[in-house]
């Protein structure tokens, strides 16, 4: 009998916690409770700072490498500035937005799409011993970072760039639609986005490095794991500067890559293998500012394109 | 009565086939990673070689981590089930002991063939990476006691469905709550590709009922690379939605109540 009572006052008292558990569910300050209760349950991550990847990524992209070296740096990455992109509706508008001359490609005859990227900066504070474990899988366990860097800032501002996308480009890419295009690997039809070229440009970023810590090295491994080899990317930054790759979304798949002449002042060519992606990137820099020609068609073409830049 | 439970898993020879099985498993990883490193081109880059070798590592302890709780449920669900059913249990509770300490007493001799199990599992695994690759995890230390954690929460609960159900349904319910534990933890994972918080929180909640996946998910941040925590297209356990301390803190206190409740109703139970 005793027992008996004992189950079924353990009944009821289940019976009304869950029921006190509904009510308190049931209210709004409740279920906020709740929801902070089950986010404190997993590490809050600070995103890295959101630049727009319709104007930098297409399915074959990495993040941009300033995100990866951010990464590298440490798992903790604040945004302090993080503006609006605007449409422009030409060049002199954008110009204006943007605080720089912009020049479009005359070969087109063709009206681009322009958009002025927000000013975007980001600071990390430097993990030493995660960046030291990551010189060493990178295959360098000769270099020792000193210990004055733990804690120290890095800093990286992306100043106001100009994206000028000529022809029938393919769809913004979202996070969904990239996964799923990697998952259903549908090929392109090659002539399909032929006419697509995405120009952008812009000042170099703005980047504070502390003392004792090579960013550059770090950037040459974001670039390895975007898929060169460790002399292509010892070449590519002696052709590029290196702040200048740091707004690039690499590309994964690498065919070749080779040292090219356009408007006068040396500029590199990586020519794409993959089958969804653009099929070449041309890269320069002139008075100060930064070009990146995307293109989709054929890259014995890129050249001439960029020269006829104005 | 641990260290009766203790020897008992010897006499029917548990721990010895375990750690046979282990052995084997050892011995294939080994001779895997071997092929693995011989595999390896004169022209693939330094990083790339230390996160395969990192990610093959990342498999072998997820392997032994898979192994132990499989082990833990599958030597426990006959402990207090098939015991009280085959009426063996009253011969143990006639002696002067309380049911508390019956309980206790088998609780602690399973926990500490699992530390057995675990230590000897997890140093090999990481023993043999050592000496054919010369890599070692992050903080080994933390990610073995994780996964002990995990092994002490399956037998709380396996010890406690087994003072309610048979073996069987015992060793059902117990196999199922951490399959469902696996699925949340990958939804969680595979919410990373959209950055679904909708999908995250149905991990989360998921993990909930039965936290051990997100011990080892825990367990696998700790130890994992942080190259490979940062560049997700290298991480096999990327540090997508990451349980915090918090979450083990939870974990410990599922494994508390689980253990009392087990208890409580091991006393009041007619045998």
């Amino acid at each position: 009998m005793t027992t008996e009572t004992t189950k079924l006052k353990m009944k009821v008292w289940f019976a009304l916690a869950a029921l006190g558990l509904a009510a308190f569910l049931a209210t709004t300050g409740g279920r906020a409770l709740a929801a902070r209760w089950l986010r404190s349950l997993r590490v809050q991550k600070v995103q890295a700072v959101n630049v727009d990847l319709t104007a930098f990524s297409d399915p074959n992209a990495n993040p941009a490498l300033h995100q990866m070296v951010a990464a590298m740096i440490s798992d903790k990455v604040n945004i302090t500035a993080n503006e609006k992109d605007q449409p422009a509706d030409d060049a002199a508008a954008a110009g204006r937005l943007a605080g720089f001359q912009v020049r479009l490609l005359k070969a087109r005859k063709d009206a681009p799409k322009l958009v002025v990227t927000g000013q975007h900066a980001v600071r990390v504070n430097v993990d030493r011993a995660r960046l030291q474990e990551i010189i060493k899988a990178a295959g360098h366990p000769e270099i020792v970072l000193p210990d004055s860097i733990e804690g120290s800032a890095f800093t990286v501002q992306l100043p106001r760039m100009v994206h000028a996308r000529y022809g029938n480009c393919p769809t913004p890419v979202t996070a969904t639609n990239a996964i799923a295009s990697q998952v259903i690997e549908t090929p392109s039809s090659g002539t399909e986005y032929a006419d697509c070229i995405r120009l952008n440009e812009g000042p170099s970023p703005i980047v504070g490095v502390p003392a004792g810590l090579d960013i550059a090295k770090l950037a040459e491994i974001g670039l390895q794991v975007a898929g060169m080899t460790p002399s292509q990317a010892d070449d590519f930054f002696h052709t590029v500067d290196w702040k200048s790759t740091l707004t690039l979304s690499v590309p994964r798949r690498l065919r070749s890559f080779e040292q090219v002449k356009i408007a006068g002042v040396p500029g590199t060519l990586l020519t794409l293998s993959g089958r969804r992606g653009p099929g070449y990137t041309l890269l320069w820099a002139k008075d100060g500012i930064t070009y990146a020609l995307i293109g989709y068609g054929d890259a014995s073409r890129a050249v001439a394109l960029g020269d006829s830049l104005q | 009565m641990a260290g009766i439970t203790f020897r008992e898993a010897a006499r029917k020879r548990i721990l010895w086939t375990a750690l046979i099985a282990g052995a084997g498993f050892l011995m294939v990883f080994g001779v895997g990673l071997h092929l693995q490193i011989a595999d390896f081109r004169a022209s693939t880059p330094a990083f790339v070689r230390y996160q395969i070798l990192s990610g093959m590592l990342m498999v072998g302890l997820y392997t032994v981590d898979l192994l132990a709780v499989v082990m833990t449920i599958l030597t426990c669900v006959d402990t207090l089930a098939g015991e009280i059913s085959s009426g063996t249990i009253q011969a143990i509770a006639m002696k002067p002991m309380g049911r508390w300490q019956i309980l206790i007493g088998k609780w602690l001799g399973f926990a500490g063939m699992l530390a057995v199990y675990v230590t000897m599992m997890f140093g090999g695994t990481i023993a043999v990476v050592q000496s054919v690759a010369g890599m070692t995890p992050q903080h080994p230390l933390r990610g073995a006691l994780l996964v002990f954690l995990e092994c002490l929460i399956a037998l709380s609960v396996c010890f406690m469905f087994g003072t309610w159900f048979s073996t069987l349904t015992n060793g059902v319910i117990v196999l199922g709550l951490h399959g469902l534990a696996f699925m949340g933890g990958w939804l969680e994972q595979m919410s990373g590709f959209t950055e679904g918080e909708r999908l995250s929180l149905a991990g989360t909640v998921v993990s909930l009922l039965m936290p051990t996946e997100a011990v080892w998910r825990r367990a696998a941040f700790e130890m994992e690379s942080p190259l490979a925590g940062s560049l997700p297209q290298f991480a096999i356990f990327s540090d997508v939605s990451l349980p915090s301390p918090a979450m083990i803190g939870y974990a410990v206190f599922y494994l508390v109540i689980v253990l009392s409740v087990a208890i409580y109703h091991f006393q009041q139970r007619d045998l």
